[in-house]
């Protein structure tokens, strides 16, 4: 897995002091550009966005590099800041990126696992959830994270995150369930 | 598992960066980082040492002038000493060649 996979730093050094080197950032950007520009992604639906959010969270890392404990402080320390940057940018610039579930493609079939339109469904409609469950969805399902750990990231307690996941699956059920009722109505 | 988790997995599966965007940061980093300033390190000891050059010169300077002028006062004052004790010795001598000479009869 590539978040897994920390930059190896030369015989002698420290990981950190590696990092300090442009080769060295560079291969920190490469094992992990992958984590947070999906975070910011699936969070937004749109691609310039999310490039620019996680550019800025690398470049706030380059600035933080002290703070930086170990390559484990480091993946979390970036999961939090992308999370919390892509929550603080929605807010500021209000609900612009917000895809509205009547744009939303039906489904032409019934949807399967690993079928395109299933999986595009399932983005949309997670991207339409409001946005402190959309990034506990995201979180949980892309970085595969348990509750606490989710809590610790985003700084909210673990019943909050229980309570945000709960509302969310329920929430997304049911908006896939309206969609599929909606789609053979349409279609008579 | 719940097939539901499953698709949701599926879903949100970590999606590849563009290939740009390493590149496109790391060019960002290079503006980022400070540019390196004019070593003004030696400058700033060389003012000091200056500083302290022109401060231990200038006492020294006015330690010498001060003494310069005592010893001008000492000089001037034994000067005058000199003519003082000249001019008592002239006139003891004028009074001793007084008495030693024979009064005329």
């Amino acid at each position: 897995m590539e978040a897994g996979q920390v930059a190896q730093p030369s015989v002698g050094t420290t990981w950190k002091a590696a990092a300090r080197e442009e080769a060295g950032f560079a291969e920190l950007v490469h094992t992990h550009q992958s984590m947070v520009y999906s975070l910011c992604w699936h969070f937004f639906r749109n691609r310039a966005l999310a490039e620019e959010i996680a550019q800025d969270v690398f470049l706030q890392l380059f600035r933080n590099l002290d703070s930086i404990e170990s390559p484990q402080h480091l993946e979390a320390w970036l999961r939090r800041t992308a999370s919390n940057r892509c929550i603080d940018h929605y807010r500021k610039r209000g609900r612009q990126g917000e895809v509205p579930l009547d744009g939303l493609a039906e489904p032409a079939a019934p949807v399967r696992t690993g079928d395109p339109l299933m999986i595009g469904m399932v983005r949309k409609l997670v991207a339409s959830l409001p946005d402190a469950q959309r990034m506990v969805v995201v979180l949980r399902y892309q970085e595969d994270l348990d509750a606490t750990e989710i809590a610790t990231t985003l700084g909210m307690p673990v019943q909050t995150v229980w309570s945000h996941l709960r509302r969310a699956i329920a929430m997304l059920q049911e908006k896939a369930g309206r969609n599929a009722n909606a789609a053979p109505k349409e279609g008579n | 598992m719940d097939p539901l988790e499953n698709d949701f997995r599926e879903a949100l599966s970590r999606e590849p960066a563009p290939d740009w965007f390493a590149d496109r940061v790391m060019a960002r980093v290079r503006e980022q980082k400070p540019q390196p300033k004019p070593r003004l390190g030696w400058l700033r000891w060389a003012a000091a040492v200056a500083m302290v050059v022109m401060v231990i010169g200038g006492v020294r300077f006015d330690q010498v002038r001060r003494e310069r002028s005592a010893g001008e006062h000492a000089k001037q004052q034994l000067m005058l000493a000199l003519q003082v004790t000249g001019s008592k010795l002239h006139m003891a001598q004028v009074r001793v060649q007084s008495i030693d000479r024979p009064r005329p009869e």
